[in-house]
């Protein structure tokens, strides 16, 4: 990596704000501290190190060594996809763009000092910081479950162990046996993310157990490409699923996960296998450095900016942005903002208006995928939609089949873009 | 491959992707063809592109956009920006990008050539 020093003092730009800031510049670089290292968090920190050219010191949070994808995790329960091939590691970070990768926890911030305190007992400095810890759920939504449940009855919707957990078990469920989901109210991560997650589970039952049936306790009269999932899942598993929206009680569940048992609208079911997503908020250390407002951080569109402290931002999941769902892509597209306005507030280089995209490809069946996408623009109020698209139930076959294949490219893409 | 005809550049492209094969044509003036594009800018926006696309290499299902002249990049999104070329997710993305954001893209990823 070279430091290019054209591009950290030769700009007019970077002399004037290295006047305005003099408190960044009389102590060295600037320092960036990211915390998660996700779609949001490793594209952020990747961008700033790599667009600053060292001018920016950036150390990224991140407590696993391997980070699983949560998208494409799916396809590891449907066996299009190997736990290993959603695998990423952080070395190339460190070594292309000499990112300060720390595998710890981030436990405390102090925005008044701009510290980050670590479970490790370290502490991190930073000029501006970014956080994108991604979810984490609310207690006691699902009644009968908590963390402590996790393995009778995993979420698997933060990937790796939890989701190798799920596969097992369903892939363990008598001949004849049910699997039950309860889906999460919204808004959550990945809207479409559980009802892919049927259809790959179907797909394995149906090979393996075709006899087995799925029951879904949904708190939502409706969900992501509902139409597309419900016309695939009559195609390819007819009389297996069992969707049971808010309107026919799905939202009125409990569950034991000693006994296995799963309460819909007062009437028990034993289950073989249980899948609990409850619902969800943004990662802890949000409400730790106190900007949650209810649930979420909220953001400023333009620029990610947390609402309540200038001096940090917030991407993906853990935002509340306005308009964007909460994906991977969703979180890569605002980590590109984020890392503009970075670079723009502590070198001075140029920032353009935000854009921001999305697409959400999902698998219902062996080359049978779809998607959802749109734009989006920053306003002052929010993030906003400005146009989209969604496939149309009835396609034909080589296209599903090509949005599949596509869908393969883009991970490839996004994955690439974080840590390549 | 396109060609000139007194300004106008009569384009017929096939686009091989994902197994299909989609025949355009279009027509795009000259000053349109000939908006010189500001390759920071284009570098910025390139940004949406690399969630898919990849810099090096390329991975089935999204076709490499390394490599590729300035001027078939121009006419590739303005063929998606007419929707002459089908894929909705290009429609939508070229869909927003102005005549001088198509130009500042070629003239971000000629650079990388």
């Amino acid at each position: 990596m070279k430091l290019d020093r054209r591009n950290f003092i030769g700009s007019s730009a970077a002399i004037a704000a290295a006047l305005t800031a003099p408190t960044v510049m009389a102590s060295g670089k600037p320092r960036v501290v990211v915390v998660g290292g996700g779609a949001g968090g490793a594209t952020a920190a990747r961008y700033i190190a790599k667009d600053s050219k060292g001018a920016i010191d950036v150390t990224l949070v991140e407590p696993t060594r391997s980070y699983y994808t949560c998208f494409f995790s799916n396809l590891y329960i449907g066996g299009f996809r190997t736990l290993d091939s959603i695998g990423h590691s952080y070395g190339n970070l460190a070594t292309e763009y000499g990112i300060n990768v720390v595998h710890d926890w981030a436990v405390g911030i102090d925005r008044g000092a701009k510290t980050v305190s670590l479970a490790g007992g370290s502490t991190l400095n930073y000029d501006r910081l970014i956080l994108s810890p991604g979810i984490d759920f609310i207690d006691g939504s699902v009644e009968g479950w908590t963390i402590n449940a996790q393995n009778k009855m995993p979420h698997a919707y933060k990937a790796g162990s939890q989701t190798e957990l799920l596969k097992a078990q369903i892939e363990a469920m008598p001949q004849g046996g049910i699997f039950a989901m309860v889906a999460p109210p919204n808004p959550y991560r990945c809207p479409p993310g559980p009802y892919e997650r049927i259809s790959m589970t179907a797909h394995l039952l149906k090979a393996k157990n075709p006899t087995a049936k799925i029951i879904v306790a949904d708190p939502k009269p409706k969900f992501s490409k509902m139409g597309l999932f419900q016309e695939g899942w009559g195609n390819h598993y007819s009389g297996m699923i069992d969707w049971i929206g808010s309107e026919f009680g799905g939202g009125n569940v409990s569950v034991d996960p000693d006994a296995m048992t799963v309460t819909i609208d007062g009437e028990v079911t034993k289950v073989d296998a249980c899948n609990v997503i409850p619902a969800m908020k943004a990662g802890r250390i949000c409400e730790i450095a106190g900007i949650t407002e209810g649930n979420w951080a909220p953001v400023s569109g333009h620029t990610m900016q947390s609402r309540i402290d200038e001096n940090i931002h917030v991407l993906g999941d853990a935002s509340a942005q306005g308009d964007m769902p909460k994906s991977g892509y969703s979180a890569n597209s605002q980590a590109k903002v984020a890392a503009m306005a970075v670079r723009g507030a502590l070198t001075g280089s140029k920032v353009f208006p935000a854009k921001f995209s999305n697409t959400c490809w999902s698998l219902i069946d062996t080359n049978d995928g779809v998607k959802v996408g749109a734009t989006y623009e920053a306003t002052d109020e929010k993030i906003a939609k400005i146009d989209g698209f969604v496939s149309k139930t009835g396609e034909a076959a080589d296209l599903r089949k090509a949005t599949y294949e596509e869908s393969i490219g883009w991970y490839s893409g996004i994955t690439a873009d974080m840590f390549s | 491959m396109p060609c000139h005809l007194k300004g106008i550049l009569t384009a017929i492209v096939c686009f091989f992707y994902s197994g299909l094969v989609y025949s355009a044509e279009i027509e795009l003036p000259a000053e349109i063809l000939n908006i010189v594009g500001d390759p920071e800018y284009g570098e910025y926006l390139a940004s949406d592109c690399k969630t898919c696309h990849k810099v090096e290499g390329s991975a089935p299902g999204v076709p490499s956009i390394i490599g590729v002249s300035k001027r078939d990049i121009i006419i590739a999104l303005h063929e998606y920006k007419q929707k002459v070329r089908k894929n909705p997710v290009m429609q939508m993305m070229a869909k927003r990008l102005s005549n001088e954001e198509i130009a500042a893209l070629a003239a971000y990823f000629e650079g990388l050539n």
